[in-house]
């Protein structure tokens, strides 16, 4: 690689760093996960550098990569054994209720947990995050109907059982 | 109605999700350095062109047998024209027949693929470090050399999973005991000491002199203490990430010495004509000396968190336990009702708690009045190391001779259960 294109990349990924990490996190739910995503995804867009050039968005490449990367992650995952309980999140956030989501969120499958992050994070159309998914439409509407309607159970059932707790030890 | 058509505004639920995921914090740019990341394409690339040279190497042989085997039916089909047939024909296959036609199936002088690093079936653990409650190292052993390989895995997932890590490329007995304070700086040590920093992709051995007894990183600074037999212990430090060590000038010849970090203070504790507490502030610049607890002819070990710093004196007869909460200037002893040996092994929890590990009994959670709080038993078996991460999880490596587990505590220390590294 000669020094342009290095000094091409290396510009590109120290203005983007910090944007593709927070993206990661949100995505992976903690901190050293995205930081792996982020490396990973990274170097293999250096690998095709001039070819990710040609198509004009380096930063959608890579984003993508973290989410394709992310779910193959969790496939790969559910292979192997599974060794202790849930694992914790390295963040979370003041609002009692606010962690109570962010934990459900990790709760989620990492499909419909990216799904949610393209559309609420992101701030993408479902045709976009169709499209960063390797997916259809329908199955983006399908996937977030999901996550959601889970997010709703588990979060109302929490509720719930505050409710309960309160008026036992009232 | 389909709730993603709602406006979010109209639904809590929607409104909410974005607010906690727009609150995803933020991490430092350079969480993910580039030159780790040009390391990791240059081997990325340099692994394609082996896979590509291999399956056009793979292409050629399958090539040839089967024109090989087309040439055999041309025989075995066509009539004996023996004057103009080859018996033993050399295919020669066309360049198209290669599905990778673009590349030459010769062997080239491409590096080889870097090696894939697996973690042993029998691995043993032997140490644990951890910079997270849900990401640490393990440092074992297993597979076929004399004593077992060294081995290291790596978690994100609080030991959910495990990724293979390289060890250095040591001897295996030279090494006890692993930090890392990120994940691409650490050390491996014991007799030898070894770092790197790029999460274990390349190791460089460090010459200190002497084994490294005990080394702490924190703050930008890693921290080794060395000995030679019949010397006094010295002690290097270095910026975490590069090696550039320089020794610390102490202001005592101390001997039997341990080192903790709180936060980016470091507490010295070694025997002179007393057993001296030490303490710096300032990048070992100046030491500010207290007198500690200890018996100045026996060891003391002294384990740190945030908020309080334990230290455990051998007596000759039962270990003493103290404990500091302001930062090592001054200790209180442990009022324990239970006898427990010198080798017992403290892990500090927070300011009022620690868990002792008692060999061939097992964990006791206690607190700073004495009070032993769970008992966790492990029968025969030595703790060789225990500390906390937070203040609810924490790790204990229990060596059982010719096997050796580690444990996990995710309440404080009260119930402890076998994490399988695999």
């Amino acid at each position: 690689m000669d020094e342009t294109t290095r000094q091409a990349f290396d510009t590109f990924a120290r203005s983007r760093m910090r944007e593709l990490l927070r993206f990661a996190h949100a995505l992976s739910g903690h901190p050293d996960t995205a930081a792996d995503l982020v490396q990973d995804a990274l170097e293999r867009t250096l690998a095709a550098w001039p070819r990710v050039l040609r198509k004009d968005d380096p930063e959608g490449y890579v984003r993508r990569i973290i989410v394709n990367r992310y779910v193959s992650r969790w496939r790969s995952v559910r292979r192997e054994r599974l060794v202790a309980d849930v694992p914790e999140a390295g963040y979370e956030p003041a609002e009692p209720h606010d962690a109570q989501l962010w934990a459900e969120l990790a709760r989620l499958a990492p499909r419909q947990r990216a799904t949610l992050v393209l559309r609420f994070y992101e701030d993408l159309s479902e045709a976009q995050t169709a499209a960063v998914l390797g997916c259809s439409v329908g199955t983006v509407k399908s996937q977030s109907a999901k996550a959601l309607a889970r997010l709703r159970g588990q979060l109302a059932m929490a509720s719930v059982g505050q409710e309960s707790e309160t008026t036992w030890t009232s | 109605m389909d709730q993603l058509t709602r406006h979010p505004d109209d639904d809590p639920l929607l409104r909410d999700l974005r607010r906690v995921l727009r609150s995803t914090p933020g991490h430092p740019g350079d969480w993910v350095r580039l030159d780790d990341v040009h390391r990791g394409a240059s081997a990325l690339r340099r692994r394609r062109q082996a896979m590509v040279a291999l399956s056009g190497a793979v292409a050629l042989v399958a090539a040839g047998v089967v024109g090989a085997a087309a040439l055999n039916r041309q025989r075995e089909t066509r009539p004996p024209v023996t004057s103009t047939v080859s018996p033993t024909p050399t295919p020669t296959p066309s360049p198209t027949s290669s599905p990778t036609p673009s590349t030459s199936p010769t062997p080239q002088p491409s590096p080889s693929p870097s090696p894939t690093v697996a973690l042993p079936a029998d691995f043993r653990p032997l140490a644990f470090t951890a910079t997270g409650s849900s990401t640490f190292w393990v440092l074992g052993r297993g597979g076929s050399c004399a004593g077992g390989c060294l081995a290291l895995a790596r978690t994100t997932d609080a030991g959910r999973t495990f990724t293979a890590v390289a060890p250095p490329d040591a001897d295996p007995g030279s090494i006890s005991d692993v930090r890392f304070v990120d994940r691409r700086d650490g050390w491996a040590f014991g007799t030898a000491l070894w770092s790197t920093h790029d999460g274990g992709v390349r190791w460089t051995q460090v010459t200190l002199g002497g084994d490294v007894a005990r080394l702490e990183a924190g703050a930008g600074t890693v921290w080794a203490l060395t000995r030679t037999a019949g010397q006094p212990d010295t002690l290097w430090r270095s910026p975490t990430d590069r090696d550039d060590w320089t020794r610390v000038s102490l202001p005592a010849d101390l001997v039997k010495t341990d080192l903790a970090l709180q936060g980016g203070h470091l507490v010295v504790h070694g025997d002179t004509d007393a057993a001296d507490v030490l303490l710096t502030s300032d990048d070992a610049v100046t030491f500010v000396r207290h007198a500690g607890p200890c018996d100045p002819a026996l060891d003391g070990r002294l384990s740190a968190v945030a908020q309080s710093v334990w230290l455990t004196c051998a007596t000759g007869t039962m270990a003493g336990v103290h404990v500091s909460t302001d930062g090592g200037a001054s200790f209180r002893r442990v009022d324990l009702r239970i006898g427990l040996p010198n080798s017992v092994q403290a892990g500090a929890r927070d300011a009022g708690h620690a868990v002792l590990g008692e060999p061939q009994t097992g964990l006791l959670l206690v607190d700073a009045t004495g009070r032993v709080l769970a008992t966790t038993p492990f029968g025969a078996g030595d703790v060789t190391s225990v500390g906390f991460t937070t203040p609810d999880v924490g790790y204990a490596v229990v060596d059982e001779g010719t096997t050796s587990r580690l444990l996990r505590t995710t309440d404080g220390g009260l119930h402890w259960s076998e994490v399988t590294v695999r």
